[in-house]
């Protein structure tokens, strides 16, 4: 089959009995290096953690099969419920930074120019640093000591002293915070490029028709960016259940797993702990949960949703 | 209705947007704002001024950090990364690009879903095993071996970000080209690449970026500190010094200063290729 196809490539030339062994290979000798690549990082291991999934490999030694054991023990696993349930908060605070994305996107809209500009450059530097970089200043900012809290007194407020980060009850919404802060900027940047190319008639009709900032907002604005909406919504779901720097370096899911999440488990008993088999398994877990949204996305698209 | 009012009238919707826009700045940066004013104070003026600007330039602090921090050990070390991630990855993913910009390719379709699946997919689908087949080989703690990694991680997106710029270039090009006898790889090197140039600069710019803020395969990767990055002596430097806030910021901003000034200079093609690669692959 490729070798009918490969003609597309060579088309003008004369047929020559001295073609080389790699041109019989066709358009695909281009994409060779790259399989090969995927197959090394991604595939094999993939293939691997299946199998491992299934056994009580430490990594090392040999895998001793348990059947369906290590999904038997994670389902009740108390540590992986509760991770579960961070990244489940995640995915129940998206709203958020759409909202504030959306809101900036469209004001974005109305300041063209330079400033506009200066504006996307300015919100956008937080998304490009490295996730240590940016949360190390947050830990300096919520510092009860030394932080945004300490200068509480000047104004004549005692400190509180509350330790955002260190704190069971509140250490989830701070990481989760924090992560957001640094992504938020992405949407505004990917929402505005949509926007932009939404026709400038549609607007002047609205305006024409004396719609009001919401009205042109609800039903020229959003409507005509849905698709990316929508999938940007998909890619942040899945997200959600990738997260792993922000727990890791501001609070190691601490304190007391309060800010664990299924990223930062997997590492830790996959790896650390030594725990390959079950590490796997809870690994392959964490990706079928990240391709549900994706299904569900497929799913409403089949169904005639205009997403 | 005079003119004085209508004046007003478009002008305060405009002010009420700017400042607006303007707390959003501020939130943005802020935060990175009191990072840079306490890498340039004295760690005496921490404890009564911990937000505000210095009173006094301590420069000193940069060369600490520089020094404590290992920087001329680190620096190298991501630099190289980055230099061997693009050195590979870059080749591999116009290749691909190109062979997958080829109409009717058989199997094109299912190597292109494949792709896009990779390139959402969780590392930690695969983390656990090829931790240990890179450990049997002995690969971790090596920069080439993390290199790999990237190179396989990051060429997905690549593709599809090269391949939009591929797939727009007429056709009639590359036929003149291969009427004045132009095989394949000439026609990729003198034709394609000068075309989907733009497209070639976002992609390596966006992999170099994804280099060096990358923490997750870095920490479980890299174990000897000869071969830490910026970022992961970063993380190690705070929690070893973690008492010190005005010699941690100097390390902050040390780590950050490269990837701004760089991301300032191109910023158009950055944000270009951020989003393009976003929305192609719809």
């Amino acid at each position: 089959m490729v070798v009918g196809n490969a003609s597309s490539f060579g088309r003008r030339r004369l047929p020559s009995g001295g073609r080389r062994r790699s041109e019989s290979l066709g358009p695909w000798r281009f994409v060779l290096p790259l399989i090969v690549f995927q197959v090394v990082v991604v595939l094999g291991p993939a293939i691997m953690a299946v199998y491992y999934s299934f056994t009580d490999w430490d990594g090392f030694s040999s895998a001793p099969f348990v059947g369906l054991d290590n999904y038997r023990q994670l389902i009740a696993d108390p540590d992986f419920q509760q991770a579960f349930t961070h990244n489940a908060f995640y995915i129940l605070l998206m709203p958020i930074p759409f909202l504030l994305a959306l809101t900036a996107a469209s004001l974005l809209m109305r300041v063209g120019g330079r400033a506009g500009m200066v504006y996307r450059l300015a919100f956008f530097i937080p998304f490009m640093l490295p996730s240590v970089v940016n949360s190390f200043v947050w830990k300096l900012l919520l510092d009860p000591t030394q932080g945004l809290q300490s200068i509480l007194p000047a104004i004549g407020v005692p400190n509180p002293g509350l330790s955002f980060l260190g704190d069971t009850s509140t250490s989830l919404a701070t990481v989760w915070f924090v992560d957001e802060w640094h992504f938020w900027p992405f949407l505004v940047v990917v929402l505005f490029a949509a926007m932009q190319s939404i026709p400038p008639d549609l607007y002047e009709a609205a305006r024409v028709e004396g719609a009001s900032w919401w009205q042109e907002f609800r039903f020229v604005t959003v409507p005509s960016i849905t698709s990316t909406l929508a999938f940007m919504f998909i890619i942040a779901c899945i997200w959600c259940f990738l997260v792993f720097d922000y727990p890791w370096v501001l609070t190691y899911g601490g304190p007391a797993g309060s800010s664990e999440t299924i990223g930062t488990l997997v590492v830790k008993t996959g790896i650390l702990a030594g725990r390959g088999g079950y590490g796997a398994a809870m690994g392959l877990m964490m990706t079928l949960f990240a391709a549900i949204p994706v299904g569900i996305f497929v799913y409403l698209r089949r169904r005639g949703a205009e997403i | 209705m005079n003119r004085r009012s209508r004046h007003l009238r478009r002008i305060v919707p405009t002010l009420r947007r700017h400042a607006f826009l303007v707390l959003l700045v501020v939130f943005a940066l802020g935060p990175l704002v009191v990072m840079v004013f306490n890498a340039l104070k004295p760690i005496s003026e921490l404890g009564f001024n911990p937000l505000g600007p210095p009173s006094q330039l301590a420069l000193s602090n940069i060369g600490d950090a520089w020094a404590r921090g290992k920087f001329s050990t680190t620096l190298p070390n991501s630099v190289a990364l980055v230099l061997l991630t693009l050195g590979l990855g870059v080749p591999i993913a116009a290749l691909a690009a190109f062979g997958l910009s080829r109409p009717r390719i058989a199997g094109a379709s299912v190597l292109i879903v494949y792709l896009l699946v990779a390139s959402t997919i969780p590392l930690q689908l695969f983390l656990v095993p090829l931790f240990f087949v890179w450990s049997k080989l002995s690969a971790t703690s090596s920069l080439p071996g993390l290199a790999v990694i990237y190179v396989a991680i990051l060429t997905p997106f690549a593709v599809f970000l090269i391949r939009s710029y591929m797939v727009k270039i007429p056709r009639d090009f590359e036929e003149a080209a291969r009427v004045d006898g132009a095989g394949d790889l000439q026609v990729l090197w003198y034709v394609v690449v000068p075309m989907a140039w733009p497209g070639i600069l976002a992609a390596s710019l966006i992999m170099a970026l994804s280099v060096w803020q990358e923490y997750l395969l870095a920490t479980v990767f890299l174990l000897d500190p000869d071969t830490f990055t910026v970022v992961t002596s970063f993380y190690q430097f705070q929690t070893q010094f973690s008492t010190d806030w005005t010699l941690e910021s100097a390390a902050a901003l040390i780590t950050i200063v490269p990837v701004v000034v760089i991301f300032l200079a191109l910023q158009r093609r950055f944000i270009g290729g951020l989003t393009q690669g976003g929305l192609t692959s719809t």
